[in-house]
């Protein structure tokens, strides 16, 4: 348990242990909490008084599986608000495994620079002149850190649009693989780290120092049952990945295409999870595969072209979206060249693509032009006038062109369900102290009759309470590290009981299904408190006016969540 | 009378003929229903999550068609 904490100022480390106000937390409740204490909300987020806090998970380490989850946070350039990013990979293992409970990154070199933060297996960091690794993008720059010092390393870095200080600059992470692949998109954290003039962190893998169970015996039967409930229900997620996801989406009418002009896409049959998976199989890729530490559900895949070679990994729903319906494309090869592309560039995916449809929406080129967009993405790696624009992300291009139809809460886009046609997500994107983001709260099984759920999407009958839930159990979620996907384990018998016996276990003291809502409660508190003082107001808890007024087809309706509603969602 | 199929996710796993990109044709008795299809197809009605038939959702009691086509869908979860 010990924090390390890195001045970019003066380049002095310190290591410490972990003050009695954050201990028992992890993830995103360590990483909001503190920077609503430590951050002052009116700060420059780029700029020397926020900090960049990385966390993996308070569960990560131990032996329950799918926990190599981290969280980053900070203030962040796109929203102006709060931020946690999450991530996979196999840092928050590797983090854990060395006793490190976070990384805090503070303060800003007077002249810019370039470094490395580097930490060995001795747990000890040290801060490494990085001048020979400016403006590489992240797949070349991991190989050559990893030719020097050693592949048996987890490599965290920013690519150009990090380094340009872009607000849609994501943070990458290597895979299971060492691949830069995973990444910490959403909240521009890149130019966060950029502005610190932080290239890369090196994290030794393998470390002994994991912090020690105060129970283990306890922990023991609830993560066999965890992983038995995870291993049961991982099929579908296993053979297809996330892109499981497109086909029945866009059945249901929900997939924003063509800058969400509409709620279905023609050529829906190109670009669907099953179309990716025989492309992959008959190419000689891997439909299959582990992308995280310590993950039993595998659904990450790598993509490759014609002649069997790599392309990118792993392809998922979210970007199959967003570089593809959402820009009118549907070519699959073209959406994974814009995937990797983004991962090298160290672009987050969802805005870029909604950032692009925007563009092609304002009459910049028109929907459809795959090639069109790469050249964009090309224009953000060289630093011109319009790939900064792009880089900037939707509402930034929306400014340029003058243009309304901008789909983004507090400026971060939405991502692969439209509101119109799932309502609960409406109030998600709206509430969410993060902008606009899916995984706050994903209320889109309940909302789907079609699927089993019990709400109406269409109507705002019971969605601010679910939504409100969901956003509640998703921050303790996120605090112990739990990938996602893998949530099929608090079906296990005992359900939220079981995890909060692993909880109870690792911390020595009882930890009760209240105090795991009372967890969930603690951070959003925290979260709007700051975007309160960083002056948000109820205001900004609202959709963009499109989403009111414009009907989405195929269903033809609008957003019917009140003002007044919106509100109810959090009375704190 | 003909109706065309395909299944989505994993539903097509277990069923010989099944192309996952185009589905495969059916002979099914006249005024067959979506269950009837799915049960000729030994799917567990629990593995089924939405029915469309050329585009349009419906549900499981709805009457097939000469020629119509059908999509099946698995239940959803993720994020
Ligand atoms: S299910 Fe996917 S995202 Fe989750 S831990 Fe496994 S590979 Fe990573």
């Amino acid at each position: 348990m010990k924090f390390v904490t890195i001045d970019m100022a003066s380049g002095s480390i310190r290591t410490g242990s972990v003050p009695q106000a954050y201990e028992g937390l992890g993830g995103r409740g360590l990483t909001s909490i503190m920077i609503d204490n430590e951050v002052p909300a009116t700060c420059d987020p780029l700029g020397l008084e926020n900090k960049l806090i990385i966390a993996p998970g308070f569960l990560s380490g131990t032996s329950l599986v799918n926990t190599s989850r981290l969280s980053i946070g900070a203030k962040s350039p796109l929203t102006g608000g709060i931020k946690e990013s999450n991530v996979g990979g196999t840092i928050a293992a590797d983090l854990a495994h060395l006793g490190i409970t976070a990384i805090i990154v503070e303060g800003k070199p007077a002249h810019g620079g370039c470094h490395i933060l580097k930490i060995d297996l001795a747990g000890n960091a040290e801060l490494i002149d990085g001048t020979a690794y400016k403006g590489m993008r992240t797949y070349a720059l991991v190989a050559k850190l990893k030719k020097t010092y050693g592949e048996k390393n987890s490599v965290t870095c920013i690519g150009p649009a990090g380094e340009f200080q872009l607000t849609a600059a994501s943070i990458q992470t290597t895979d299971a693989d060492g691949r830069p692949c995973r990444a910490a998109g959403r909240g521009g954290l890149g130019a966060v780290m950029g502005s610190k003039g932080l290239k890369a962190i090196i994290v030794a893998q393998g470390g002994k120092a994991t912090d020690p169970l105060a129970d283990p015996e306890l922990f023991k039967a609830p993560a066999k049952r965890y992983a038995k409930a995870v291993k049961e229900s991982s099929a579908e997620l296993a053979q297809l990945g996330s892109a499981v996801l497109v086909a029945p989406i866009n059945a249901v009418g929900a997939f924003p295409t063509c800058n969400a002009k509409f709620g279905q896409f023609e050529e829906i049959d190109k670009i669907t999870g099953e179309t990716m998976a025989e492309i992959i199989k008959q190419r000689g890729g891997k439909t299959t595969h582990k992308g995280c530490a310590q993950c039993i559900i595998n659904c990450s895949n790598e993509y490759v072209d014609e002649d069997g070679k790599y392309v990118t990994s792993s392809l998922e729903y979210e970007t199959i979206w967003s570089m593809g319906a959402m820009i009118g494309n549907a070519d699959l090869d073209v959406i994974a060249k814009l995937d990797f592309l983004c991962d090298d560039i160290g672009l987050d995916t969802i805005s870029t693509g909604v950032a692009i449809a925007v563009a092609m929406d304002a009459g910049y080129k028109p929907f459809g032009e795959g090639q069109a967009a790469v050249t964009m993405l090309e224009e953000v790696a060289e630093g011109t006038e319009f790939g900064k624009i792009i880089g900037n992300g939707p509402a930034a291009v929306g400014r340029h062109f003058n243009h309304a139809r901008v789909p983004v809460v507090k400026g971060q886009s939405i991502s692969a369900y439209d509101p119109r046609a799932i309502q609960g997500m409406a109030v998600t994107y709206a509430t969410s102290p993060m902008g606009a983001d899916h995984t706050a709260g994903w209320v889109v099984a309940e909302n789907l009759q079609e699927f089993g759920g019990t709400l109406d999407r269409f109507s705002a009958q019971g969605q601010v309470e679910t939504s409100r839930n969901s956003q509640l159990n998703m921050a303790a979620v996120d605090t112990v590290g739990i990938c996602d996907f893998a949530q099929s384990g608090f079906g296990a018998p005992g359900g939220l009981a079981n995890v909060c016996n692993m909880i109870a276990a690792k911390l020595g003291k009882p930890f009760s299904e209240e105090d795991w809502h009372a967890l969930g409660i603690r951070i959003l508190k925290a979260e709007r408190a700051f975007n309160r003082k960083a002056g948000f107001t109820s205001k900004d808890d609202r959709l963009p006016k499109m989403f009111y007024e414009e009907p989405l087809p195929p269903h033809n309706k609008v957003v019917v969540i009140s003002d007044k509603e919106m509100d109810q969602t959090f009375d704190f | 009378m003909k109706v065309h199929i395909r299944l989505f996710g994993t539903l097509g796993n277990k069923v010989p003929d099944h192309d996952p990109l185009k589905g495969f044709a059916l002979e099914v008795p006249v005024r067959s229903t979506v269950e009837d299809l799915i049960e000729k197809l030994d799917i567990p009605q629990s593995k089924i999550g939405i029915v469309s038939i050329n585009g349009q959702l419906v549900k499981v009691q709805k009457q097939l068609n000469d020629g119509d086509f059908i999509r099946v869908f698995q239940p959803i979860f993720g994020g």
